[in-house]
């Protein structure tokens, strides 16, 4: 393991933002933590980083006891932070020859990482400008460099996509697999569940402070107990068709609108052929998927809230 | 420390970009010493202009108070806005950041005044005395605001209030030398135009140090520079125990 928590406890004020937190995160993973706003999912990393003492409890990276005063844990650390922290006075070069310069590079070896990290974010041809003329997806691809331009061996990510096109969001979640993929551990928060789907290998999720559960995506999925629905579009809608539905054992619901069905079954119910094989005997169809189940539904399950909400269900 | 150059000068290439800050901060003092050097009939002594000689050692002093919005800048916005998340996650000390900090504002600060300098004793006859006695003022304001934009830094919250202080401090300072209307003839009002300030207190010993001593109090010459070099030294010496006594208690 290069980092865990263990019973962290963190109040600020009456506010509890970490109640008794224990993560783990394993070497060379990309690690979700997933939850809704005020979660905890920020103090959890910026502990992580030593940015704060926890009031209790034990947080070690790379085999050492983290603390805000204990510096050498942090050299092999690389957070990108929520809000775009770059300086708009230097340029994107300058930048990363700080950032790097702070964390003990110098010389051939300075200038070598800045390349390749420009290289690697796509700004080699705006190496000498500001960030002030970048759209914000490519601020943000100067943030995940600053970050990055040391090599460190454990990086945590906090939001790195807020507000920004879909198109720099890929090219930032391609970002992140890559680095994992030459070694580098990740800590990937956000409340996108399809950023945590698409790139980590293990997902932790958060509420109120502490870890509710965690594995992998399959692996949470298959804990809750979850309708499965399935929309299909029948060539030759019937009511004939609609009473065939209802008849299947575990159905649970049957929704006509035109020649678009949605039949909900209970959970386990292996409902899906028998459904495909009534719908082909009655003219075929058009289309047909299945709904599954997917880290909304675990989030919801376990919580009662969404995960991009704030409010109860 | 092995950060230190590399920090003193990060904050040194930002000050020096601030613009049009910068150039408003040179040209506004510069001036003003202009106008004051060409109003009525120019007092020459020595081939100096002596009105000018007079002003410019307060203008170029006082706007070592003014410049220390340039440190609050790169201070606020490192230490006290989002950026102080990514600057504490490197494996550098709050110290580590503030010292080279420190030093690049005092560094910057003496610089800006030596181009006001140099511009009035090139183009506008301005007279500076003894030389040292001339670096040694400058160099003692020049740590004297340097150590008050600390002790602003520590108890302000906002650069915005901040910047009000340092215009409230730095137009005081300029008042009460005397620069916008006299000061009155009493006893008190004359102790606070010869002594209250450090402005004046550092014109004086420029002044003293000099040919253009005997336009003062005849007889105070070299040993008087030396006492008010002494009286701005105390000055910082109090200043610098304070800041660091309030570095110890204030988190920032």
């Amino acid at each position: 393991m290069i980092a865990t928590m263990k019973n962290v406890v963190k109040r600020y004020g009456d506010t509890l933002a970490l109640d008794h937190l224990n993560l783990n995160v394993m070497k060379g993973e990309i690690l979700g933590l997933l939850g809704p706003n005020g979660a905890g999912k920020t103090t959890a990393i910026r502990t992580l980083c030593g940015l704060l003492d926890a009031d209790s409890g034990e947080t070690t990276v790379l085999g050492q006891r983290q603390s805000i005063q204990n510096l050498e844990a942090r050299r092999e650390i690389g957070l990108v932070t929520q809000e775009i922290t770059v300086f708009t006075d230097l340029s994107a070069a300058e930048n990363l020859r700080y950032f790097g310069g702070l964390y003990g590079l110098r010389g051939a070896a300075l200038q070598a990482n800045v390349k390749e990290m420009l290289e690697f974010v796509g700004l080699s041809d705006r190496a000498t400008k500001k960030p002030g003329t970048f759209s914000g997806g490519m601020q943000r691809r100067l943030n995940i460099a600053c970050a990055l331009v040391h090599k460190p061996k454990l990086v945590i990510m906090d939001e790195p996509t807020v507000g920004i096109d879909p198109q720099s969001r890929n090219h930032i979640l391609e970002s992140v697999k890559e680095i994992a993929k030459q070694g580098t551990t990740v800590v990937y928060t956000t409340h996108y569940m399809e950023e945590v789907q698409a790139i980590c290998d293990r997902i932790s999720i958060m509420d109120a402070g502490r870890v509710i559960t965690e594995g992998t995506l399959d692996e949470l999925v298959g804990r809750i107990q979850h309708e499965q629905k399935v929309h299909l579009t029948a060539l030759q809608p019937s009511e004939a068709l609609t009473a065939e539905f209802q008849a299947i054992s575990g159905v649970k619901h049957v929704a006509a609108n035109g020649n678009h069905y949605m039949i909900t079954s209970a959970s386990g119910s292996g409902n899906v052929s028998r459904i495909m094989e009534i719908a082909q005997r009655h003219g075929g169809v058009t289309s047909f998927t299945e709904e599954k189940p997917n880290l909304e539904h675990v989030f919801l399950t376990l919580t009662g809230k969404k995960l991009r909400d704030d409010g109860e269900v | 420390m092995g950060n230190f150059f590399l920090i003193m000068t990060h904050y040194m290439k930002r000050m020096l970009r601030d613009m049009p800050g910068l150039p408003i901060l040179l040209l506004i003092p510069v001036g003003i010493i202009v106008i004051n050097s060409l109003a009525g009939d120019p007092v020459m002594l020595d081939g100096y202009n002596v009105t000018a000689s007079f002003v410019m050692p307060v203008m170029m002093l006082a706007f070592q108070f003014f410049n220390m919005g340039f440190l609050h800048y790169v201070l606020y916005t490192d230490f006290k806005g989002d950026m102080r998340w990514r600057l504490r996650a490197a494996p550098q000390s709050l110290t580590g950041f503030m010292l080279p900090a420190f030093t690049a504002g005092w560094i910057f600060s003496i610089l800006c005044g030596a181009v006001i300098t140099l511009v009035s004793v090139l183009f506008l006859n301005v007279y500076i005395g003894n030389f040292l006695v001339f670096a040694a003022v400058l160099v003692l304001v020049s740590l004297m605001a340097t150590f008050l934009a600390m002790l602003i830094f520590l108890f302000v919250a906002k650069v915005g209030t901040a910047n009000v202080t340092v215009y409230i401090l730095s137009f005081g300072l300029l008042t009460l030398s005397g620069t916008f209307f006299p000061l009155g003839n009493s006893a008190a009002a004359q102790f606070i135009a010869n002594f209250g300030t450090p402005l004046v207190i550092g014109q004086r010993a420029i002044i003293y140090s000099g040919s253009l001593n005997e336009i003062l109090a005849a007889g105070r010459g070299m040993e008087g520079a030396l006492f008010n070099i002494g009286v701005l030294a105390a000055i910082t010496a109090v200043l610098a125990l304070g800041t660091l006594l309030a570095a110890r208690g204030r988190k920032i």
